[in-house]
C-alpha cells in the first residue's frame, strides 16, 4: 500500500511535495534544537532572569550594558576570563598545531612497520577523559614533592621546587602541558592522513631537482596539506576557546583566579549568582566573538587560496 | 644524502624519547593503580610496584559502578540517536536536495561552529520546565542535540561517494524515500555508521562540561563522578588512578582495536568533503 503510495508520488510535480514532505522533519529538528534555544538565550540575555526566582521583567540591552560597562561586576567576571581565554588561545594553538605536524611529518617518514606504533602511542592519550588526564597531571605537577620538580631537582635544573598550581606562569604553563599531551594526537593524526594523499611522484620530481627538506616542504608538501592545516587550526582555536575542564580541574582557576576560563566565569554567573539573564547575554557576547575569529580565520585560507 | 644518513637516526632516536616522555604519565597511571596505598608516595611514583595489588580497583569499582552504568545509559542511546537522525538528514541533503538545501546545509554548518555554551543555558532552562533537568534523558538529549550537525555532515559526504544514477535507476523501479534509504544507503554506510559511532561514543563517553552542568550525584556520568573519587581528607591515589583508567578502558580499546580504521573514515567524510 505504502509502496503504490509513494510510485504515484515521483508522477510529475508531487516529485517536489515528496521530497520537502520527507524533509520537513529535519527541517522541524533543527528549527526546534538549534535555532529555538538560540534565540531563548537570546531571548533570556534581554531579561533580568534569576535562576531562582525566576523571570523578573524584561530589561532591553541593560544585561549587555552591565556586561560591557567598565567597573561592573559582571564587566570584571566576563573581561577577565576573556583575556584569560583569549590568552591561553594564544599560548596554545602554535604548539598544538606545530609540533603536531613536527611528529606528523617524522612519522609519515618511517618505514612502514613502525608507522602504527607510534600513531598509537601519540594518539592513545587523546582517547583519556580531561577528568582522569587531569588527576594525573595534578599529581605530577604536585608541588610538594611532584614528579616534575623531583626529576627536575634530580638533574639539577632547579634548586627550589617550582609551585606549579600556585604560581604564575608555572599555572599556565602546566595547562598547556596538559592540554598539549592530552590533545595533539588528534591534530597528528589529521596530519598524517593528509601527508599520506600527497603523490609521491611530487616527491620524487623534486628530488631529481636536487631538492632539500625544507624546500620540498614548502614547494610539495604544504600547497598539499594546506586545506587540512587550515581546518586543523579552526578546530584548534575553538578547542581552545573551549577551555574548561582542564584549569576548572587542575587550577581551579587559580591563582587569583588568573585561570579562570571565560566558560567558567560564564558558569559562576548563572550557578553562583544565578543570574541566568546576564550569563546568558556573556554566552551570547563570546559566541559572536568566537564568530567573528571562525569567519576572519575562514576568509584568510579563502584569499590565501585565491 | 650525508645529511640524511646523519640526521635519520637522530630523529629516530628523539622519536623514541619524545614516546617514552609521552607514554610516562600513563606508566604512572598504571604502577600507581596498582599499588597498596602504604607504596604510594610522591617520591617513588615510577618504581614498579612490589606486590601487584588489585584493591584500588575493586574500591574504585564499587564506588563508581552506579556512575560507570549511568554512562551507559546515557551512551548507548544518545550515539544510535544521534547517528540514526543524522543519517537520515544526510541523506536527505545528499540525495533528496531541494530548493534550499544548500542554506540548509550551510546552516548546519553555521550550527556546528556556533559555541555550545550559548545554547546550554537556555537547553537547561528547557529541561527544567520539561522536568528533565538533572536526569539522564535530559542528557541523552542533549548529546542528540549538539551531536546532529558533525553527524549530518559526515554522513552526508558519505552519501554524497554513492552515484546518484544507483538512486534514480531504484526511483524508476518503483523505490521510495524510504526504501531506498533501508535498501541502498544504510546497507553501503555501515563504514559511516561505525566511525560515526566511534566518534559519537568516545566525545559522549568523556563529555565533561554538559555532565557537569545538567546532572549531580546519583545521575552522574562516570567521568563526573570519578572527581570525587579521591576521598575526602587523605587522597588516595592509587584508588584515583585505578578509577581513571577503568573510566578511560572503554574509548581506549575502541581507539586501541579500531583507531586506524576510524581515523581513515573519519577523514573521509569529514575533511575533505
Amino acid at each position: 500500500m505504502f509502496f503504490r503510495m509513494e510510485v504515484k508520488m515521483y508522477k510529475g510535480a508531487s516529485h517536489k511535495i515528496w521530497s520537502i514532505l520527507m524533509v520537513s522533519p529535519f527541517v522541524v529538528f533543527f528549527l526546534l534544537f538549534w535555532a529555538l534555544p538560540l534565540g531563548l538565550g537570546v531571548w533570556i540575555s534581554l531579561h533580568n532572569w534569576n535562576v531562582s526566582s525566576g523571570n523578573l521583567g524584561f530589561v532591553s540591552l541593560e544585561n549587555y550594558k552591565s556586561i560591557l560597562t567598565p567597573g561592573t561586576l559582571y564587566y570584571d567576571l566576563f573581561m577577565k576570563g576573556l583575556k584569560n581565554t583569549l590568552y591561553f588561545v594564544v599560548i596554545s594553538v602554535p604548539p598544538l598545531v606545530l609540533i603536531s605536524l613536527g611528529l606528523a611529518l617524522v612519522i609519515d617518514n618511517l618505514p612502514k612497520r613502525f608507522k602504527p606504533i607510534y600513531r598509537t602511542i601519540f594518539f592513545i592519550s587523546y582517547s583519556i577523559s580531561v577528568t582522569a588526564v587531569s588527576a594525573i597531571f595534578l599529581w605530577l605537577f604536585n608541588g610538594n614533592g611532584g614528579y616534575f620538580n623531583n626529576v627536575l631537582e634530580s638533574i639539577g635544573i632547579i634548586r627550589e621546587p617550582i609551585n606549579w598550581l600556585g604560581e604564575q606562569p608555572y599555572a599556565w604553563l602546566t595547562i598547556l602541558i596538559t592540554t598539549v599531551w592530552w590533545t595533539i594526537g588528534f591534530n597528528m593524526m589529521l596530519f598524517i592522513n593528509a601527508l599520506d594523499e600527497v603523490d609521491v611522484a611530487l616527491y620524487e620530481a623534486a628530488d631529481l631537482d636536487g631538492a632539500g627538506a625544507f624546500s620540498k616542504f614548502i614547494s610539495v608538501t604544504w600547497p598539499q596539506i594546506r586545506n587540512v592545516a587550515f581546518f586543523i587550526i579552526i578546530m584548534t582555536v575553538i578547542a581552545s576557546f573551549n577551555l574548561y575542564g582542564q584549569t576548572k580541574l587542575i587550577t581551579g582557576g587559580g591563582p587569583e583566579q588568573s585561570t579562570n576560563s571565560l566558560i567558567m566565569n560564564i558558569q559562576t554567573s548563572v550557578f553562583g549568582m544565578n543570574q541566568l539573564g546576564i550569563g546568558s547575554a556573556m554566552a551570547i557576547i563570546m559566541g559572536l566573538i568566537m564568530m567573528v575569529i571562525i569567519v576572519f580565520q575562514y576568509w584568510l585560507s579563502y584569499r590565501n587560496k585565491e | 644524502m650525508a645529511i640524511r644518513t646523519l640526521t635519520k637516526p637522530l630523529l629516530y632516536f628523539l622519536l623514541i624519547g619524545l614516546s617514552l616522555l609521552f607514554l610516562m604519565p600513563v606508566y604512572v597511571m598504571l604502577v600507581t593503580s596498582l599499588k597498596p596505598l602504604d607504596q604510594v608516595t610522591l617520591s617513588e611514583m615510577w618504581k614498579l610496584p612490589g606486590t601487584i595489588d588489585v584493591s584500588s580497583y575493586v574500591t574504585a569499582f564499587e564506588r563508581l559502578a552506579p556512575n560507570l552504568m549511568n554512562s551507559f545509559y546515557l551512551v548507548i542511546p544518545a550515539t544510535l540517536l544521534s547517528a540514526l537522525l543524522g543519517s537520515l538528514n544526510g541523506y536527505v541533503l545528499s540525495k533528496w536536495r531541494f530548493k534550499g538545501s544548500d542554506t540548509l546545509f550551510t546552516l548546519i554548518l553555521f550550527g556546528m561552529f556556533i559555541p555550545y555554551q550559548s545554547i546550554l543555558i537556555p537547553l537547561i532552562q528547557f529541561l527544567r520546565e520539561i522536568g528533565l533537568y538533572n536526569t539522564i534523558p535530559g542528557l541523552i538529549f542533549v548529546h542528540v542535540v549538539y551531536g546532529i550537525p558533525i553527524t549530518t555532515l559526515m554522513f552526508r559526504n558519505f552519501y554524497a561517494s554513492i552515484p546518484d544514477e544507483m538512486i534514480e535507476s531504484a526511483k524508476i523501479d518503483g523505490a521510495g524515500f524510504l526504501r531506498i534509504f533501508r535498501h541502498i544507503m544504510i546497507p553501503l554506510s555501515i563504514t559511516g555508521f561505525v566511525v560515526v559511532a566511534i566518534w559519537q561514543f568516545t566525545n559522549i563517553w568523556n563529555e565533561f562540561l554538559f555532565a557537569v552542568t545538567i546532572t549531580t550525584s546519583d545521575q552522574q556520568p562516570i567521568m563526573v563522578a570519578l572527581q570525587n573519587l579521591s576521598g575526602s581528607q587523605i587522597v588516595q591515589w592509587n584508588v584515583q588512578m585505578a578509577g581513571a583508567l577503568l573510566a578511560a578502558l572503554p574509548t581506549l580499546l575502541v581507539y586501541i582495536f579500531l583507531g586506524k580504521f576510524f581515523v581513515k573514515g573519519l577523514l573521509a567524510g569529514s575533511v575533505k568533503g
